[in-house]
């Protein structure tokens, strides 16, 4: 995307930016010595920060203003107040002796007559986030907490957050916290209890204070509260433990009309209310199911796209929980035009969940429009309904199988592609329907698909029913003779497959077609192909009527449930013990991505706040001491060994016996290709840090715990090592520490195929010992061979 | 809900507006965010066969998470207002906030466009600032906001309703000094703008001749009079007026045959105040005849009025009275919001009706003839009614014919060769009235088996204004209550507030299967 033109409009933006930063820094000298009152120093300040405002919302970096922004902060404007506050306290945490001179107008402002101003000072004093000048924070938090107006106080509520986060003790060991706790049933300002519900539930976390007396306090007042603030209240309601039935009854009387309301956010966090608290009475949950059916459709039809779609999601998971409910509603999951794609797929799951013996009728025939979509994915999606819904449908189920095989008279590639999925579907699921799948399927040129999974399972379907296809061989054949051109190796080895099983139905004309694809296979460059070419080879040798027996066994069992499905159902169930929150909308729990110390740690470091390499590493350090934890039962030396034998010796001996059959079916043995190519490093590799660390967390291929030991022990310093791996083609990112634990970063790339390879490694040169990290940027392919190489060459540091 | 980071991009991935309150997500995180959101494609889904290389519009959905970071979006008016987030909270709730501070930025800068927003930076980030602290939303509301925040709208250039907002505040500070006559200031104002814009195209010009009609006080609403910051209705140069429009979206689809397999009615009534006083409340009675929660028409016998499935209310609405006499009465936010929304299903009649009528006789062709008729009362007048008739992919091309005695000018038919599809295009279509169109596509084979199942649907797209296709309508408007004295205000008007009521009918997904 960023092409050379706009990377050159960039540069000279940033150089436009940096003159225009130098220049404002003068103006803003210039105005420092003007008195406070002075209305028009005010107003070129006010016209000053409009330009400042304007830089760092385009990305230019402004904290060089910093000194001459504080020498201004006694101005007595509100709007000027404002923004030099807002300045100061973003940038405060890197200029921390600097910040201080702003302390003294900050305090004044804290005491103003005017709320506005009380509030503000209060706010920008708590959010300076500098370690030193926390008592002036903690003070004012302190008073802004007693103060007579609601805005101060709510500010100096959120301000003990603030100022926990940068250091937790200080606020534990004060009284803010108890007087917060206090305030949250006390206070007769609902902005105010509001923000001590946010805090204390960052803080104490939400379990604690699900108590009843805090429970009852918020919902009996939850109508004044701001919508932002309900929603915080339902979602603590709903963690609360119920004590009886007539406790449900009167928690969800109360907050009945909270479904009524436009805000999606405070329908969704009451039927989280409602639905965990009916869990225990099934009758209940269902009344309560019926009943909040008709106002979440009203929002998904309402309000924003954005809202209606996670309403949407939602109710998929209801869909899915309780599909008898919904079946009469059928028709509200038909599309509308003004549906995006990712409404049209839900809606495309309700259908497929509802249908029952009355409305599957009207659901495919509706859902067979849906064909011609002109987004190929949701037209692909609408044949995977239909054959979902013949997978689930009892009886009847002719109709529908019909339906869908007359999708192929279509004769629009990726809908006769789905369809060939979805009918191998049908097919492995109800072995009864062959048949009448087989004989509308055998006209279907590989020709007519072109997408890799579909056309793999059409070559399956011609290996399987090739005594049923009379064009199988001849289908397959062209496309056989020039397997290079296929992409897929999932592709490959089923037409592989597909030879096999056509040669022991029809050996006349199919055994020159199995010798050509046996040949190409053990050449090919996937692993698995050249795997199973191997092992057909050794079963063709050993018994062809074993071999028979292998490759055309067919279990006509049926199959009940597909694995997926079953692993869906677990999700299911945790996702909905998350209702409200992302995991719904995502489909899956929150522990798949959900990192809560990763967040903990980036905020950590960002409070500290240092350069860029040092990110690095102490994410590493951390990323390594749980590797470490994790692994250190394990022999990580030895697992290089093992990785290397495996790849360097197994082939020989595979080429040995597939050699003697190749022999056999008169074919031509290709030399084996050595699988692990030689490895060559670029010998003056160039990367620069920032890369290097976007490298670092985005490389997929991880070998961490490694160790080596060094032969020599004259090592002394970072300097020996890093020369010597210099030579070996490992460039230095940085280094440094005692001779006892220097710590390094390498990277090397790959000449031949540019991968990248990032090393760090931390070495104690006094006990000869090392453990690296090492990750590859790439595809990979001499990962295994550079740590070998790597750890040969730390090894024989001189 | 916990919010990380907050920016406003515009629609080329610019930032207008930035912030971030917790610092655990990488600053990388707003290219990441365009990145994603113009490359995305439906392969990167989750789902189990979804490795698929076929061609997909699909945008992002609105929440998507990227590297352990979770990003949210809401899209308005070309604008992406967007969240991230570490922890796994309520999305809704992040993108009901979403969308607000979008409204908010509107009602403040009084358009929501990229201009708009840069040149109003500075506001734009103080209204930020109050409206979120620390990763969570604080005041969200239009008025409460109103005495945090200090800085002023800055005129857009483009946007003539931002010069009349900007002479409207400077015509407040004048006041507020007593040292000009507001209505001078104003005028001179904009006729310094007049005379700086003499070269624009006519649009421009009446647009500006409405908002100079607006400014002097001439009774006559144009179409950017809603198209102000709520920031100058504190002054006295604004006039005290109350919007409210009855906006109906019909979702109808008709099957093969005429039947009507799906229609449903998602109506809201959208409130545009600028009524002027905290005090002020606003009564409102709708339809007396009106049922909710009725379980359609079958159970109900032939008529039984306004009926609607489901609604709610906005949290301003209080209903004692509503389930009596269906009144409602409200002390109404500054700005727009929406005061109810409503839902009803198939209790309506679809007002068009289209027959397609194909012939096949001829090879190489394939003949349809279309008729629309106009099922509504005949006072009313559809605008911008268009007709779209997608073709098979294989056809090499159309042609559309409308009747020799079609005025020219009134309707107008094409053939979209990019979309494969034809437009008919109306300029105007009268209830009760109908027309028709005939079409002639070329195929490149003699016949093509399944022709009719590429053909359409056709799709309609429409407005009707004053009409209402659920008959909901407002009986009346009252606006009660004082207007608190104002100290710098001792000449306000005697309280005479406009009361604007709208209604209005469109298309939302109206299909027709052929």
């Amino acid at each position: 995307m960023p092409s050379t033109a706009a990377a050159s409009d960039a540069r000279r933006a940033t150089q436009n930016g940096r003159d225009e930063v130098t220049e404002l820094s003068r103006a803003l000298r210039s105005l420092s010595a003007r008195p406070s009152n002075d209305s028009r120093a005010n107003a070129d300040r006010r016209a000053l920060f409009r330009r400042v405002n304007a830089l760092v919302t385009s990305g230019v970096d402004c904290a060089s203003l910093f000194p001459d922004v504080v020498v201004n902060a006694h101005a007595s404007d509100p709007g000027c107040k404002k923004m030099i506050y807002g300045f100061i306290t973003r940038h405060a945490r890197r200029n921390g002796e600097l910040a201080i001179l702003t302390v003294n107008a900050l305090q004044k402002d804290s005491g103003d007559r005017d709320s506005t101003i009380r509030g503000l000072a209060i706010r920008s004093l708590a959010s300076l986030g500098v370690k030193d000048l926390l008592e002036y924070s903690v003070t004012a938090v302190e008073r802004g907490l007693d103060d007579d107006e609601a805005y101060p106080r709510a500010t100096a509520a959120m301000g003990a957050l603030k100022i926990y986060d940068v250091d937790a003790k200080t606020v534990r060991e004060s009284e803010i916290l108890e007087k917060l706790r206090k305030m949250l049933v006390s206070d007769t300002e609902e902005v105010v209890v509001g923000n001590c519900l946010i805090v204390l539930k960052e803080i104490d976390g939400a379990e604690s204070l699900a108590t009843k007396p805090i429970v009852y306090a918020l919902i009996n007042r939850i109508k004044s509260f701001s919508e932002w603030n309900q929603v915080l209240i339902l979602d603590l309601v709903a963690r609360y433990k119920i004590e009886n039935a007539d406790e449900t009854f009167d928690i969800m009387n109360a907050l009945e009309s909270r479904l009524a309301v436009p805000n999606s956010a405070i329908v969704l966090g009451t039927v989280k209310v409602f639905l965990t608290a009916t869990l225990e009475m099934p009758d209940i949950h269902q009344q309560v199911l019926e009943r909040i059916k008709a106002p979440l459709f009203t929002l998904a039809n309402s309000g924003m796209a954005e809202t209606s779609y996670a309403v949407w999601a939602h109710l998929r998971l209801l869909v899915r929980r309780a599909p008898v409910l919904f079946a009469t509603d059928y028709k509200s999951f038909y599309f509308r035009m003004s549906d995006s794609s990712a409404v049209k797929n839900l809606k495309l799951a309700m259908l497929v969940a509802v249908a029952d013996a009355q409305n599957t009728y009207d659901i495919v025939t509706e859902i067979t429009e849906y064909a011609t979509d002109t987004d190929e994915c949701i037209a692909a999606a609408s044949v995977r309904a239909v054959g979902d819904i013949a997978l689930k449908a009892a009886d009847e189920l002719e109709g529908i199988v019909d339906r869908l095989l007359q999708y192929f008279d279509l004769d629009i590639e990726h809908v006769t592609a789905e369809t060939v999925l979805a009918v191998a579907d049908i097919v492995r699921k109800r072995p009864a329907h062959a048949t009448q799948c087989v004989e509308a399927m055998k006209n279907i040129d590989l020709y007519d698909v072109q997408e890799p999974s579909a056309r793999a399972t059409l070559i399956w379907f011609y290996g399987e029913y090739g005594e049923h296809i009379p064009m199988a061989p001849y289908f397959v054949e062209p496309v056989l003779t020039n397997m290079v051109n296929e992409s897929d190796p999932k592709v490959r080895a089923q037409l592989l497959t597909c030879a096999m099983k056509l040669f022991f139905k029809r050996p006349p004309e199919t055994q020159a077609m199995l010798g050509a694809a046996l040949a190409a296979c053990v050449r090919d460059a996937n692993q698995e192909v050249r795997d199973l070419a191997n092992t057909y080879y050794r079963l063709l040798q050993k018994d062809v009527c074993a071999a028979e027996r292998v490759v055309n066994s067919r279990d006509d069992s049926p199959i009940y449930t597909f694995k997926e499905t079953m692993a869906e159902d677990k999700v299911f169930d945790k996702v909905f013990a998350e209702f409200n929150t992302l995991s719904v909308l995502y489909g899956r729990p929150a522990e798949t991505f959900i990192d809560p110390e990763a967040a903990a740690r980036r905020r950590a470091r960002t409070i500290q706040d240092e350069d860029e390499i040092d990110d690095v590493k102490r994410d590493e350090e951390e990323k390594e001491q749980q590797d470490m934890g994790g692994a250190s039962l394990l022999d990580h030396a030895d697992m290089i060994d093992f990785g290397d034998e495996e790849k360097a010796s197994t082939p020989t001996s595979r080429s040995g016996s597939a050699a003697d059959l190749l022999s056999l079916l008169e074919i031509d043995v290709p030399p084996q290709a050595s699988t692990t190519s030689t490895l060559a490093l670029d010998p003056a590799p160039a990367l620069d840090p920032a890369s290097f660390q976007s490298k670092w967390t985005s490389a997929s291929l991880v070998a961490s715990g490694l160790q080596a030991t060094l032969r020599s022990v004259s090592v002394s310093g970072a300097t020996q090592i890093t020369a010597h791996l210099t030579s070996k083609g490992i460039a230095t990112m940085a280094s440094g520490g005692p001779p006892d634990a220097m710590k390094f970063f390498f990277y090397a790339v790959d000449a031949s195929v540019r991968d990248i390879f990032l090393v760090e490694a931390m070495v104690d040169a006094r006990a000869r010992g090392s453990t690296f990290t090492i990750k590859c940027d790439g595809r990979g392919s001499n990962f295994v061979a550079f740590q070998r190489l790597f750890a040969d060459a730390l090894a024989s540091v001189p | 809900m916990l919010i990380s980071q907050f920016f406003i991009l515009g629609p080329r991935g610019d930032a207008l507006a930035h912030r971030d309150f917790r610092g655990d997500v990488p600053s990388t995180s707003r290219e990441d965010f365009y990145r994603s959101t113009r490359f995305w494609s439906s392969n990167e889904r989750s789902s189990v066969r979804s490795n698929r290389t076929t061609k997909t519009n699909a945008s992002p959905p609105p929440a998507f998470e990227r590297d352990g970071v979770n990003y949210l979006h809401v899209k308005a008016s070309g604008l992406y207002f967007v969240a991230t987030t570490t922890s796994n909270g309520s999305p809704s709730a992040v993108l009901e906030l979403l969308g607000r501070l979008a409204r908010l930025v509107k009602d403040y800068c009084g358009a929501l466009t990229e201009d708009a927003v840069r040149k109003n930076s500075t506001l734009v980030s103080e209204v930020i600032d109050e409206a979120m602290d620390y990763g969570y939303a604080q005041t969200t509301s239009t008025e409460m906001l109103r005495e945090r925040v200090c800085s002023e709208p800055v005129e857009t250039g483009d946007d003539l309703a931002g010069v009349l907002v900007s002479a409207k505040a400077d015509g407040a500070r004048a006041v507020a000094q007593g040292a000009f006559k507001a209505g001078q200031k104003v005028e001179a104002v904009l006729k310094h703008n007049l005379g700086v814009k003499v070269n624009f195209p006519t649009k421009a010009a009446i647009n500006l001749m409405n908002a100079a009609s607006v400014a002097s006080g001439v009774n006559r609403v144009s179409s950017s009079a809603t198209q102000k910051s709520v920031v100058s209705a504190s002054s006295a140069t604004t006039r005290d007026e109350i919007f409210v429009d009855i906006i109906e979206k019909l979702n109808v689809t008709f099957s093969a045959n005429g039947d009507v397999v799906t229609s449903e009615i998602n109506g809201h009534i959208q409130v545009r105040n600028f009524l002027q006083g905290a005090g002020t409340k606003v009564k409102m009675a709708l339809s007396e005849d009106l049922t909710i929660g009725g379980k359609g028409t079958s159970a109900r016998g032939n008529y039984a009025g306004v009926i609607l499935d489901d609604c709610n209310f906005h949290e301003s609405a209080k209903l004692e009275q509503f389930d009596v006499d269906r009144t409602i009465t409200l002390r109404p936010p500054q700005g727009e919001f929406s005061l109810m929304n409503y839902r009803s299903a198939g209790n309506f009649k679809p007002p068009f009706k289209v027959i397609a009528i194909f012939d096949e006789s001829v090879p190489y062709k394939v003949g349809v003839e279309l008729k629309l008729f106009a099922d509504f009362p005949s006072k009313h007048t559809c605008t911008g009614l268009i007709v779209n008739l997608p073709i098979p992919k294989g056809a090499l091309g159309a042609t559309g014919r409308l009747p020799k005695s079609v005025p020219s000018g009134s309707q107008h038919v094409m053939f979209d060769a990019a979309e494969k599809q034809i437009v008919w295009q109306f300029k105007k279509f009268a209830g009760g009235s109908d027309h028709e169109c005939s079409v002639q596509i070329a195929l490149q084979s003699e016949r093509i088996p399944n022709v009719r199942r590429e053909i359409g649907p056709l799709s309609l797209s429409f407005q009707i204004p004053t009409f209402c296709a659920s008959a909901l309508a407002v009986r009346y408007l009252q606006v009660v209550g004082n207007r608190p004295l104002d100290p710098l205000d001792d000449e306000a008007p005697p309280r005479a507030p406009h009361r604007w009521i709208r209604y209005l009918t469109k298309s939302s997904s109206y299909v027709v299967r052929v």
